[in-house]
């Protein structure tokens, strides 16, 4: 390829291009053949009914209009490149016909930029990435000498597009990637060079989706089945699938993977005996549309089909609707022989039954045929597919190994990253028919991405499809269907957020969540940094997306705040304390009680994994964890490592969205030995956690799997007193409805205190105290109407003492 | 001049063009049309798969399902050819139009110079 290669605007094809784009318009081409057509029967009607011969000159025009529509027709329309992608000396010989036509000397890339905006490849990178045409004219150089690289970018993009030549969508791409220091204007909008080919690629497939659509194709003709039988109740009850792709309902690319699936299944139809096959994959692994594309193949690729399948029409059977057409379940079995039979005895019918379960056990909308099946299997003269998902397939092979052991299994997998997105951007087209709604290229890879992460239940591509579905309900700027879309659509169906802290009120709360946290819990400053801190890193991004948002070991005594600070921080930023799951491990003390910790909801909807299930956003507790026998420690692990745990029906439950919290008392009379040493927290803490490994109470495999273990100190006095007052604030709140306050004096304060505090249970009878005292007065006041709403109390040590000796 | 462009075309690839589009791609499409080849290979099967099945065993039941096969089969044989040849007419009329086509195709650049002679009265 030649460095400085250029653009022959004088070239016989750019004449041919120019002169080309005269007839583009199908309007102006009618005219000229109504035209021809008029001056022919005028020379007609004058030469041999009026012997006018001055009449011939009117073939002169006639003869050139019909000579330039032929030509148009069979040659200028196409304009077929001159030379090949690989060797290229003048790209005019390339460029498609359209854009060649517009191309004048000496073109800059922003002046090309000005051009391509108008043309489908331009409108493409527009709508799908956001880059638009002041984007281009602004970023693009404005010398003539930059264009040589232009070309050459596009020549490379048109090689990766499939075409002999280079269309808006390759020059487009070509424009992009020639602007200087284009990775850095991609990366601000989450792209990079990659997704520009990407894109390339995507346009072209566009544009041969629509060429095929446009194409009339070969299904056989009128006399195709002749030869095969009538099938009026199954052409009633079925609904024939080759039909609608001979309608045009069909147009998908083939995934290579696919292919090979789509070929063992018709290899298994094709054979003489058992002509079955089970596709048997996860639910959305794409079944039903691997059927589609089998259901085309045998109507428009007959060459590459054994012959005794070409030509045969694929007809799915729906349970619900054979139920509806029958009353009991005698004419049910009839109805199925008659449909059976008319099948066989047609001999071009391949029954699809989806959804196979709903046809091998009894109950609401399903049907057993496993009975009627076994002979008709067994014969071999019914064509059949099956489609069941891997537990439907097993519990198949269990209940009924005598059915499954007659059926060919053929196993559909999920597909990869890249053949799931070829998968979704056919399947874009078709969503954006139906939604009215542009998707653009991010949010597919948002939706690939995010999908992979929160949705278990399904497989891909089906489970990307579904989510680029719901983001449709979340569109930007009336119809377009960005990443943000994505993460909203997410965010609604799992309660999580995904979306990076963007509202003023979220960054406020991130950047002053210890605050927040402390106007509820006194002291603790190093784990309330610790926490806040792993829940700012979550927010702005920075996190490992494949564990929980953090993982704490709260070591201290009772009552100095571990459970408090859990619950402080789900009402601070998680929206509430119901937020927190907790689970107090000492009632999960035998090796059998995992099972309850993986229960699923519909057995116990407390169980971790189905809390966790229905809300992934929040703060789980883990309470007294060295109570908890070894068996559930080594489950947790699984948990704490990759964030994930499978319920007992194996789906697995994601954890990454939570922030794990373990409490444990192990150890506190030392760390309250220590600190009234004097010693600081951070100056025995490791020795510490050493003791603990050593003496047993945990295993280090275990405390490793923490991001963070934290060490709570005994309160001081000190700091009771301001837990008096958060208490006393809490007591505030619950009276704001009768208008009354109560303020305490620093001695019945330190009353309080002295009566409250526990050095066994730190805090937490101080609670209780300051109900029996506290509360009680202000009752007894109210229901002695001393007080009245509007009024304020201020309660001293000896009124205190008092309620306090009558208990 | 860029019509020049168009007669090199019409006396080179247009040659080519024109036999593809008026013969070879019309034959296709018609023969795809009437399904010949899948008729032809199944001239004698019986109609629509209407066949006689023996319910008893006997030599009246082999005879009886040996008639209603075979007036099966001739049904489908009338029903096929009568396809086959309502294609090979519609065969015949492409392929002299093609011909027809073929012939007048160099033709029609001159019928300006032609059209002026005539018009002259320099030729009848």
């Amino acid at each position: 390829m030649s460095e400085s290669l250029t653009c022959n605007t004088k070239s016989l094809r750019a004449k041919k291009a120019k002169f080309a784009s005269n007839f583009e318009n199908k309007n102006v081409r009618g005219f000229l053949a109504i035209a021809a057509v008029l001056l022919i029967a005028g020379w007609a009607y004058l030469v041999f009914l009026s012997s006018v011969s001055a009449a011939h000159l009117l073939l002169i025009p006639a003869s050139l209009i019909a000579m330039i529509l032929i030509w148009y027709a069979g040659e200028l329309e196409q304009l077929p490149p001159s030379q090949s992608l690989e060797k290229v000396n003048d790209i005019s010989a390339l460029l498609s016909r359209h854009l060649l036509a517009k191309i004048k000397p000496g073109m800059s890339p922003k002046q090309l930029s000005k051009v391509i905006s108008k043309e489908q490849g331009g409108y493409f990178f527009s709508s799908r990435y956001g880059i638009g045409q002041d984007f281009l004219e602004q970023l693009s150089a404005d010398d003539e000498g930059s264009t040589a690289l232009v070309w050459q970018n596009a020549i490379s993009l048109a090689k990766t597009s499939g075409y002999d030549h280079i269309d808006s969508g390759a020059l487009t791409g070509a424009l992009i990637l020639s602007i200087h220091g284009a990775n850095d204007y991609l990366a601000r909008i989450s792209l990079d060079n990659k997704d520009i080919e990407s894109g390339v690629i995507w346009f072209s497939h566009i544009r041969r989706m629509i060429e095929r659509a446009e194409q009339k194709h070969d299904f056989g003709g009128i006399g195709r089945d002749l030869s095969f039988g009538w099938i009026p109740t199954l052409s009633k009850i079925g609904y024939n699938i080759t039909e609608t792709i001979e309608r045009g309902g069909f147009l998908r690319r083939p995934v290579i993977s696919r292919q090979q699936t789509i070929d063992q299944t018709v290899r298994f139809i094709a054979q003489e005996g058992r002509s079955n096959a089970v596709l048997v994959g996860e639910h959305g692994v794409g079944k039903t549309t691997l059927v589609y594309a089998l259901a085309q193949k045998l109507i428009t690729n007959t060459n590459e089909v054994p012959k005794n399948i070409a030509f045969q029409q694929v007809i799915t059977l729906d349970a619900a609707n054979l139920i509806a057409n029958t009353k009991t379940p005698g004419q049910l079995e009839e109805l199925l022989i008659r449909i059976f039979n008319e099948a066989i005895h047609a001999k071009n019918v391949v029954i699809f039954l989806d959804e196979a379960q709903l046809f091998l056990r009894s109950g609401t909308g399903s049907v057993d045929l496993s009975q009627l099946l076994m002979p008709v299997l067994q014969g071999g003269a019914l064509k059949i597919i099956l489609a069941l998902s891997d537990q439907e397939w097993l519990r198949l092979s269990q209940e009924n190994s005598a059915l499954a052991g007659l059926m060919n299994r053929v196993i559909v997998k999920p597909l990869d990253q890249e053949e799931t997105m070829q998968v979704v951007e056919d399947e874009t087209v078709l969503m954006e028919a139906r939604n009215k709604k542009v998707y653009t290229y991010q949010s597919l890879h948002e939706a690939y991405k995010l999908a992979e992460r929160f949705i278990h239940e399904q497989a891909a591509p089906g489970k990307v499809i579904k989510l680029l579905e719901s983001a449709a309900n979340f569109p930007e700027q009336q119809h377009f269907v960005t990443a943000a879309s994505v993460k909203q659509a997410i965010e609604k169906s799992f309660d999580v957020r995904v979306q990076t802290a963007s509202s003023f009120e979220e960054r406020d709360t991130l950047l002053n969540l210890e605050d927040k946290i402390h106007q509820r819990m006194i002291n603790q400053t190093r784990a309330v940094k610790l926490v806040s801190d792993a829940l700012r890193r979550a927010r702005s991004g920075v996190r490992n997306n494949n564990k929980p948002i953090g993982t704490f070991l709260f070591l201290g005594p009772t009552g100095v705040g571990k459970t408090e600070l859990t619950k402080s921080l789900a009402a601070a930023y998680f929206g509430g304390e119901d937020r927190m799951v907790r689970i107090d491990l000492n009632e999960y003390s035998h090796a059998e009680d995992t099972n309850r910790l993986l229960a699923r909801g519909s057995t116990d909807p407390y169980s971790l994994c189905a809390q966790i299930a229905k809300q992934p956003f929040s703060v789980v507790l883990l309470d007294e964890i060295e109570k908890a026998h070894p068996n559930v420690l080594n489950l947790l692990l699984q948990m704490l490592d990759e964030g994930i745990l499978r319920d007992s029906a194996n789906k697995p439950i994601s954890f990454k969205d939570a922030i794990i919290i373990s409490t444990s008392n192990a150890g506190a009379e030392k760390i309250r030995a220590h600190i009234q040493a004097g010693q600081q927290l951070e100056q025995f803490e490791e020795q510490f956690v050493d003791e603990l490994v050593d003496a047993r109470v945990f295993r280090p495999e275990f405390l490793n799997r923490f991001d963070e273990i934290i060490l709570f100190r005994p309160l001081t006095k000190q700091e009771l007193l301001k837990v008096v007052d958060l208490l006393l604030a809490s007591v505030n709140k619950t009276l704001a409805d009768r208008k009354v306050t109560v303020k305490l004096t620093q001695r019945a304060k330190e009353l309080l205190v002295d009566r409250g505090y526990d050095a066994r249970l730190g805090a937490r009878p101080l609670r209780r105290v300051m109900q029996r005292s506290v509360e009680n007065i202000v009752a007894s006041k109210l229901l002695a109407g001393s007080i009245t709403p509007g009024q304020s109390i201020e309660i001293d040590a000896p009124e205190l003492h008092t309620t306090l000796e009558q208990r | 001049m860029v019509i020049f462009l168009g007669f090199r075309w019409w006396y080179s690839e247009g040659w080519l063009w024109i036999f593809n589009s008026a013969v070879t791609a019309r034959l296709k499409k018609w023969i795809s049309y009437f399904s010949m080849p899948n008729l032809a290979k199944t001239l004698f099967a019986p109609f629509k798969q209407d066949v006689g099945k023996r319910n008893r065993s006997g030599l009246d039941a082999l005879v009886q399902s040996f008639v209603d096969n075979s007036v099966s089969r001739i049904f489908g044989f009338i029903a096929r050819s009568f396809l086959i040849i309502a294609g090979l007419i519609c065969i015949f009329f492409v392929l002299i139009s093609g011909i027809l086509m073929i012939i007048i195709w160099p033709l029609i650049p001159a019928i300006p110079i032609i059209s002026i002679l005539l018009a002259s009265g320099a030729i009848i």
